[in-house]
C-alpha cells in the first residue's frame, strides 16, 4: 500500500503483519504448536463452561440473597457474592453466555463482508477498488470504538445493536487484509492462466482466491473476537451494553469497582481474569493457527 | 612473498550450520594463506561455502552457524575463530574496519536506505578518530573520486536507491577502503552487477591494489574474474579445500585436482569459440548427505573405490600447491578431454 | 515534495467530506423520534415539536443535510441540550483537554514500548521476551477501563502517589494528575506498538546493511541507534500514527474513569443524557482530529524516509 492508494498513513508491510494478530513465542512453544494446544483448552474450558454453567452453578446467577453479600470465595460460593449477595461464580459462568455469543456472532458478519469486499476489490481494481477504498478510509477515520458507541446510542441498548454496530465497523479490516492478499494473487501467474483457459470469473474467485485469502482473515477473526469482547464489556461497564439483570462481565466490573477500595476485589477481578482468559486463549490460537498456516515470515 | 610471514593465514577452518532440527557441516578443515598485497582468489559453486568463509572470517555468520574450530593469524595476531568468549569475540570485532574490512556482494541490501551513503562511507573512521562532519564528508569525498565516482560532491549526500548498482558497490568499495585496511573482503562484488559495470569494478579493484596495498581475498564464482584480478587461488567444494595455488597460472595451466579441471573445462573461453562447453555431471550434493571420503567422488570422472573411503588429506608434491585429492590428473592424460572432447 | 503534499490533501478531501456525511447520516439512523427520545416519555407535544422545529427535523432530508454542511461551513457545531450551550464554544474548552492527554499517551507509549521491544529483539528465545510476550496479551486483553480502576486502586489509593482523578487548575497538579490516565491509554497500544516495532527491529537487524554496518567496525551501539532503531523508528512512526484511533478510543473510556472535563466524557455525557447534536458533534470532531493525524503522521513519514519523497 502505498500513501496514493489509501489516506492511512503508510506502514511498512511487515510491521502490518505482525502488529496483526501474530505474536511471537520462543522456539520450543513453536516447534509442537504448543500455542494453539494452550490456547485451543483455555477457550474449550471456557465455551464448557459457559454450556454447562446451569449444571456448574450451584447458585441463580440473578436472585439477589441479602442475608449472603460480599462473602469471600468458599466452598459454597467458589468465587464469593457479590453486594447483593449474588453467586460471583455463577454470574461469571453465565456472563460467558451472552458476551462469548455476542462477541462471536459480531464477527461473522464482518468476516463475510469483509471477505466478499476484499476479494472483488483486489480482484477488480479500477473504480471499484477505489470507491470501497475511499469508503473504508472514511469508517476507519473514526476512532473504532466512538464510531460503535455512537451507532449503539442512536440504535439503542442491546445485543441485537452492539451486533449491528460491531458489523459496520469491523468489516473494514478485513476488506483491507483480504484486498492486499488478492491484489497479491491477481498478479500471480495461475491467474492469468485460468483466465486464458476460459475459467470464469466467479469460479476464479471462489475456488482459488477466496481459499488462499482466507487462512489471513480467520488468523485475524481471532485478534478481532478479543476486540469484540473489549467493545462489549466497556459497553456494558458503561451502562450501554447488555442490559441488566443479564450476567454479564462488563456491568459486574462496573458494580464491583465500588468495592474495591473497601477491599472486595472478588467483584472485579473475577470477570477481568474471563475477559484476560478469554483474551489470552485466543491470542494464543491465533499466533498458533499463523504459525500452523506458515502465514508468519 | 615466501620469506616473509603472512599477511593472513587460516587453517582447519569448519562451521556447522543449523537448518531447521539438522546439523550441516559447510565448511570442513579449510586452510588457505595470503601475503602482503596479494590477492586471492576463492573460487567455487554456489553452497560452496566461500561467503561463510569470509563471514567467519570476521565473526559476521548468521546466528546458525557456528565455528567449530579454526585458527587464524593476521599480521602477526592470533585469533582462535572458534573462541566464544566475550574477550576473544572483542578481539575479531576489533579487526573489522581497521585491519579487514568487506564487501558485499548486493549493494542495494547492503546500504542503509535512510542514511545518506556520503555518512556510510565514512561514520565507522569518523566515530573512531573523532572526525568532525566537515572533514568527514571531504573525506568520504576524496575517497568516493579515488573508486571512480567523478561528481562525488553530488552523490555525497544522495541515497542509496538513488544511484545505480554499479555507483553503489562504488561506495561500498569506498566504505571499505576507508579505514585503510591491510585486508579486503570481497564477496563477489560484481555478480549482482550488468556485464558492462562488472568490468569498470574490477578496474577499480586493479587500480586499488597498486594504491593501497592491500591483500584480497576475493570470492567468486567467476574464473575470469580471478583470472584477471589474483595472484593465487583456493578451489572450494562443498566446503572443503579441493586444491590451491600460489601461483595462479600454474593451476590454470595445468589443474591436478579432477574438480578444478571440469571447472576450467566448463567456463567460455573464447579461444574455443564454436566447441561445446563441457559440463560437470550430476550436481553439489546437498550438505547433509555429502559422502564420507572426497566430495566430489560420486560425479568425479576419475573415480576410484578408495574415494569414498576417507577424508583425503594435502596430496601436493610441490610447494605452495595443495591438492585434495588421491588419484590427481595425470598432465596429457586428461580422461575428461578424452571422453568429452573427442566427440 | 510540494506535488506530492498537494496530493496528499487532496486525497483527503473526499475522506473529511465522508467523515461530515457519517456523522451527519449517524443521527437520522435512530429507530424512533430524537427529539421525543431526547426530551422523555413525559414531554408534552408542543415542546416535541419545538425541539423537532429547532434541529430541523420536520425538512426534508436533503435540506437537513444542506443546512448541517452550511452550519459547518460557518464553523457551528449546533446546541447542546443538556449544556444550554453553543457546542463550538464547549468544544474549545474540551479540544485542548483531549489532545493533551492524547499526545502525552503517545509519549509514554513510546518511552515504554522502545525498551521492551529491544529486548524482545535482542534475546528472541530468553526469559524476557517470553515475559514480555506475556505481558503483551495480558494488556492487550484487558479493558481500558480496567487497567484504569486498576492504576486507581494501587498507585491513588493503597499507594497514594497520583491522585485518583480529576482535572485540577494548578499546571504543575494537572500534569501530575493526567499521568495515570496517559498511562492507562498508552498501555492500550504498547502491545500493537510492540509488536510492529519489534518486527521492524528484526528485519533490520537481520539486514544485510546491519550486517555491513558491522564489517566496518561500527559497534553495537552506535548500530542499535544509527541503524536500528533509527529504520525501526521510521515505520514505528506509521504504526503510533495509525494508532491514534485506539488513543481517542482509550481517552473517551478514560476521561469517564477520571473524570477529566475532556471531549470523551462530554461525548458520553450526550449519550448517557440523550442529546444527539452533542453526540453528533463529538464524533465529527473525533473523526477529523485521526484525518488530521493521518495526515500529519504521512508527512512526518516522509521527512524521516528520504524513499517516500520519491512517490
Amino acid at each position: 500500500m502505498t500513501a496514493s492508494e489509501t489516506t492511512l498513513p503508510v506502514i511498512p508491510p511487515s510491521a502490518e503483519v505482525d502488529a496483526r494478530g501474530t505474536g511471537w513465542a520462543p522456539g520450543w512453544m513453536r516447534r509442537h504448536n504448543l500455542q494453539l494446544w494452550i490456547g485451543g483448552s483455555m477457550l474449550g474450558l471456557m465455551v464448557l463452561a459457559a454450556v454447562f454453567a446451569p449444571i456448574l452453578a450451584q447458585h441463580s446467577p440473578t436472585e439477589p440473597d441479602a442475608a449472603h453479600a460480599l462473602l469471600g470465595p468458599s466452598g459454597d460460593h467458589l468465587f464469593g457474592t457479590d453486594n447483593l449477595g449474588r453467586d460471583i461464580f455463577a454470574r461469571v459462568v453465565y456472563g460467558a453466555r451472552s458476551d462469548l455469543t455476542i462477541a462471536v456472532v459480531a464477527v461473522i458478519a464482518p468476516f463475510v463482508i469483509g471477505l466478499v469486499f476484499g476479494i472483488v476489490s483486489g480482484y477488480f481494481g479500477g473504480w471499484i477498488d477505489t470507491i470501497m477504498m475511499r469508503l473504508a478510509d472514511i469508517v476507519t477515520a473514526f476512532p473504532f470504538f466512538i464510531l460503535v458507541i455512537a451507532l449503539v446510542f442512536v440504535l439503542g441498548n442491546g445485543a441485537w445493536s452492539i451486533f449491528v454496530a460491531i458489523t459496520c465497523v469491523s468489516w473494514v479490516a478485513y476488506a483491507r487484509l483480504v484486498r492486499g492478499e488478492a491484489m497479491v494473487l491477481r498478479n500471480k501467474e495461475f491467474v492469468a492462466a485460468c483466465e486464458a483457459g476460459g475459467i470464469s470469473t466467479s469460479r476464479i474467485l471462489l475456488r482459488h482466491f477466496a481459499p488462499n485469502v482466507v487462512t489471513q482473515a480467520i488468523v485475524y477473526a481471532m485478534s478481532d473476537i478479543v476486540m469484540n469482547v473489549g467493545v462489549i464489556v466497556t459497553l456494558s461497564y458503561f451502562g450501554l451494553g447488555i442490559v441488566p439483570p443479564t450476567p454479564d462481565w462488563g456491568s459486574m466490573m462496573s458494580d464491583g469497582q465500588q468495592f474495591l477500595a473497601g477491599g472486595y476485589y472478588g467483584l472485579t477481578l473475577f470477570p477481568a481474569a474471563a475477559v484476560i482468559w478469554v483474551s489470552l486463549a485466543l491470542s494464543f490460537i491465533g499466533d498458533g493457527l499463523a504459525h500452523a498456516l506458515r502465514i508468519e515470515r | 612473498m615466501t620469506d616473509r610471514a603472512p599477511l593472513l593465514d587460516v587453517a582447519d577452518l569448519s562451521v556447522k550450520l543449523q537448518v531447521g532440527g539438522t546439523e550441516l557441516h559447510a565448511l570442513e578443515h579449510v586452510s588457505f594463506s595470503l601475503g602482503y598485497g596479494e590477492a586471492r582468489g576463492l573460487v567455487g559453486e554456489s553452497g560452496s561455502g566461500k561467503s561463510l568463509t569470509l563471514r567467519a572470517l570476521l565473526g559476521l555468520l548468521p546466528p546458525n552457524a557456528t565455528v567449530t574450530s579454526g585458527r587464524m593469524t593476521f599480521d602477526g595476531a592470533e585469533f582462535d575463530l572458534a573462541g566464544t568468549s566475550r574477550s576473544k569475540r572483542r578481539r575479531l570485532e576489533r579487526l573489522r574496519g581497521t585491519g579487514i574490512s568487506m564487501i558485499f556482494q548486493e549493494p542495494s541490501v547492503a546500504l542503509n536506505p535512510v542514511i545518506p551513503v556520503g555518512e556510510q562511507i565514512v561514520d565507522a573512521v569518523m566515530r573512531r578518530d573523532r572526525m568532525r562532519r566537515a572533514e568527514a564528508r571531504d573525506y568520504a569525498i576524496h575517497l568516493m573520486k579515488l573508486v571512480g565516482i567523478h561528481d562525488a560532491e553530488n552523490k555525497v549526500d544522495a541515497y542509496e536507491f538513488e544511484l545505480s548498482g554499479g555507483l553503489k558497490q562504488r561506495v561500498m568499495i569506498a566504505a571499505a577502503v576507508a579505514s585503510k585496511p591491510k585486508l579486503i573482503l570481497c564477496d563477489e562484488p560484481t555478480t549482482a552487477l550488468d556485464v558492462t559495470v562488472q568490468q569498470q569494478i574490477l578496474d577499480v579493484f586493479t587500480d586499488l591494489r597498486d594504491e593501497l596495498d592491500a591483500g584480497l581475498l576475493y570470492v567468486t564464482h567467476d574464473l575470469a574474474v580471478v583470472s584477471q584480478l589474483c595472484d593465487s587461488v583456493t578451489v572450494l567444494y562443498s566446503g572443503n579445500v579441493m586444491e590451491s595455488s600460489a601461483d595462479l597460472r600454474d593451476m590454470f595451466d595445468a589443474p591436478r585436482h579432477p574438480y578444478t579441471e571440469a571447472l576450467l573445462r566448463s567456463t567460455p573461453d573464447v579461444d574455443r569459440i564454436g566447441r561445446r562447453l563441457y559440463s560437470i555431471p550430476g550436481s553439489a550434493p546437498s550438505l547433509d548427505d555429502r559422502p564420507r571420503g572426497c566430495p566430489f567422488a560420486p560425479r568425479c570422472e576419475y573415480r576410484h573405490d578408495d574415494c569414498e573411503e576417507a577424508r583425503v588429506p594435502d596430496k601436493s608434491t610441490s610447494s605452495g600447491r595443495e591438492v585434495h585429492c588421491l588419484h590427481q590428473v595425470q598432465q596429457g592424460v586428461s580422461r575428461v578431454a578424452l571422453t568429452k572432447e573427442a566427440r | 515534495m510540494l506535488r506530492w503534499l498537494v496530493r496528499r490533501l487532496l486525497l483527503a478531501v473526499p475522506v473529511v467530506w465522508g467523515v461530515v456525511t457519517i456523522s451527519f447520516v449517524l443521527m437520522h439512523l435512530s429507530p424512533g423520534d430524537p427529539a421525543r427520545t431526547a426530551l422523555g416519555e413525559k414531554a408534552d407535544a408542543a415542546s416535541v415539536a419545538a425541539l423537532r422545529h429547532q434541529w430541523g427535523l420536520d425538512k426534508s432530508l436533503p435540506l437537513q443535510y444542506l443546512d448541517y454542511l452550511g452550519q459547518l461551513v460557518h464553523g457551528d457545531l449546533g446546541q447542546s441540550l443538556y449544556y444550554h450551550s453553543s457546542i463550538t464554544s464547549l468544544m474549545w474548552q474540551r479540544l485542548p483537554v483531549t489532545l493533551v492527554l492524547i499526545v502525552f499517551s503517545a509519549i509514554l507509549a513510546v518511552l515504554i514500548s522502545v525498551p521492551l521491544a529491544s529486548r524482545s529483539t535482542t534475546k528472541p528465545n530468553g526469559a524476557a521476551a517470553l515475559v514480555v510476550r506475556l505481558f503483551n496479551a495480558v494488556i492487550q486483553g484487558s479493558p481500558t477501563f480496567f487497567i484504569g480502576s486498576m492504576l486507581i486502586l494501587f498507585l491513588g489509593v493503597r499507594v497514594a502517589i497520583f491522585p485518583a482523578g480529576g482535572y485540577p487548575s494548578s499546571l504543575g497538579s494537572r500534569a501530575w494528575a493526567l499521568v495515570l490516565p496517559a498511562l492507562t491509554i498508552a498501555l492500550s497500544i504498547v502491545p500493537l506498538l510492540v509488536r510492529g516495532l519489534r518486527a521492524a527491529m528484526i528485519e533490520s537487524y537481520s539486514s544485510e546493511y546491519v550486517t555491513f554496518a558491522r564489517s566496518k567496525g561500527l559497534g553495537t551501539g552506535p548500530i542499535r541507534r544509527r541503524y536500528v532503531l533509527r529504520n525501526a523508528g521510521i515505520s514505528g512512526v506509521s504504526i503510533l500514527g495509525i494508532q491514534v484511533g485506539a488513543l481517542a478510543s482509550g481517552a473517551l473510556v478514560i476521561e469517564q474513569v477520571f473524570a477529566i472535563p475532556g471531549m470523551g466524557s462530554m461525548l458520553m455525557t450526550g449519550i448517557l443524557n440523550r442529546d444527539y447534536a452533542l453526540v453528533q458533534a463529538c464524533t465529527l470532531v473525533f473523526g477529523l482530529i485521526v484525518v488530521v493525524v493521518y495526515l500529519v503522521t504521512d508527512i512526518v513519514y516522509a521527512r524521516l524516509d528520504p524513499r517516500a519523497r520519491l512517490s
